[in-house]
């Protein structure tokens, strides 16, 4: 049987395969970089958030076995993305608190993300089941387009309206997501 | 549940409930758990679709899995793995970067004014020990890195950054050259410290020049005289001191005669204090 081009990647990843790690590297890491010095970043920051979202992804498939349902590329782009996003929270919050610096654990800090990751994909996923409409209308309003631009986008006769349909959208996924068991074992 | 409860949420979680309210809400909240629940989940979902926010949770609860992942993290095979990943990012940058020739012109006359940079860097901040710095220091201590790399990219690059004042761009693109082949080269640990005295990150600073010291490096008896200038500069005087007896008792070390005035001045600089 021929081996798809994701389990190729995973298998190499598992087994420390060093052609594969660093084809790795050579794929998805440009992507990364660019996106993190786009985001307040550095190259250093960049490198250690790829070979993170690395080392949890291993851990992760060694104790928890997950099936990737998008590109291989793609999902660890996804990754990386949702920890420097975290990252950069962590130093928000660090200069609020007027530069105290958190300490963790190693193993701590990687073992939070790698189930806030999970929990993270498990919400993708519902939203995925709402309706399409309802997905770009959330994205929009929480990505701060103003009512007045939403009831323009998506035809409402007024800001009340949209504001009654963000509302019912955010109540369904709230369903989806308290139906499914892995979110009350994830908790 | 009704909506207007939800309504109650969404204003809580917004911040748009006056002292009162919020206070009546949360006591509601601490006598009910499905309504806790519910805040939760609401809040957890509007950092979900914020795309700038990440919900640190409280993920201690899971304890099974938690365990588990994290045996697998401290295990030897993790480590092991981890220094392959590490490999790997190595690989990936000496990949990236190949010389030109152009640069060669750009390395030299980035040589000309790393000597003036220095100099002037020094005379901000002005205590007595800082003008004693300023006074011991000279660019020509600091070793020539042309000689060895004119045509190299990166550390043109680096000298560039450094000249410029890029003291972390500077640190990074030294480490890089650094870390390249086989180039064992332990006096881009003297560029690397001063970038990092630049940024006044003092411990890495030193372990920078702690590096220099501890290579087999001919000049490594100059990371002594750089850490003196270190403390000197961040007012340690004990330590600065007890550095310049290191050079002292080395006939053979880098500036052994400058060694022996500078303590003589920090010794009348101290009986003035």
């Amino acid at each position: 049987m021929q081996k798809t081009k994701n389990e190729f990647y995973l298998d190499g990843l598992l087994s420390g395969d060093e052609l594969v790690i660093n084809h790795i590297y050579k794929n998805t890491f440009p992507q990364v970089i660019t996106f993190i010095k786009k985001n307040q970043g550095t190259y250093e920051d960049a490198e250690e958030v790829f070979q993170d979202a690395l080392f949890q992804l291993i851990a992760r498939l060694k104790v928890r076995r997950f099936e990737i349902k998008s590109t291989f590329d793609g999902y660890l782009f996804t990754v990386c993305k949702n920890l420097w996003r975290k990252e950069l929270n962590k130093r928000k919050r660090r200069v609020r608190n007027g530069g105290v610096i958190e300490l963790i654990r190693e193993e701590e800090e990687h073992s939070s993300f790698i189930l806030e990751q999970e929990r993270w994909e498990l919400f993708e996923e519902k939203m995925a089941q709402l309706s399409e409409n309802c997905m770009k209308l959330l994205k929009d309003y929480f990505n701060k387009v103003s009512y007045n631009v939403i009831v323009e986008k998506f035809n409402y006769s007024s800001e009340n309206v949209a504001f009654q349909r963000i509302f019912k959208c955010k109540k369904r996924l709230a369903e989806l997501i308290k139906k499914d068991k892995r979110y009350r074992e994830l908790n | 549940m009704e909506e207007s409860v939800y309504q109650k949420i969404e204003a809580y979680l917004g911040g748009d409930m006056a002292p009162e309210e919020q206070h009546q809400f949360e006591e509601l909240m601490a006598n009910d758990p499905e309504l806790q629940n519910e805040v939760a989940l609401y809040n957890e979902i509007n950092h979900h679709l914020n795309e700038e926010s990440w919900l640190t949770t409280n993920a201690g609860k899971n304890n099974k899995t938690k365990q588990e992942l994290e045996e697998y993290i401290k295990s030897d095979e993790a480590t092991q793995i981890k220094s392959k990943l590490q490999q790997a990012g190595k690989v990936y940058k000496q990949s990236r970067k190949k010389p030109s020739k152009i640069t060669f012109f750009v390395g030299a006359l980035a040589a000309v004014f790393v000597a003036g940079l220095l100099v002037t860097s020094l005379f901000f901040n002005k205590t007595s020990s800082d003008d004693l710095y300023a006074t011991y220091y000279s660019a020509n201590d600091l070793p020539s890195l042309i000689k060895r790399g004119a045509e190299d990219e990166v550390l043109s690059t680096a000298i560039v950054e450094f000249k410029n004042g890029e003291h972390e761009k500077a640190i990074q693109s030294f480490k890089t050259y650094h870390d390249k082949q086989d180039l064992n080269d332990p006096l881009v640990y003297a560029y690397i410290g001063f970038s990092y005295l630049e940024l006044n990150k003092i411990n890495e600073a030193i372990q920078s020049f702690d590096r220099l010291l501890n290579s087999d490096s001919i000049d490594s008896s100059k990371a002594l005289w750089y850490k003196s200038l270190v403390y000197l500069k961040t007012d340690d005087m004990t330590n600065a001191k007890n550095t310049l007896s290191k050079i002292i008792a080395n006939p053979e070390s880098f500036n052994h005669k400058k060694a022996i005035e500078l303590l003589e001045d920090l010794d009348k600089l101290s009986s003035y204090n």
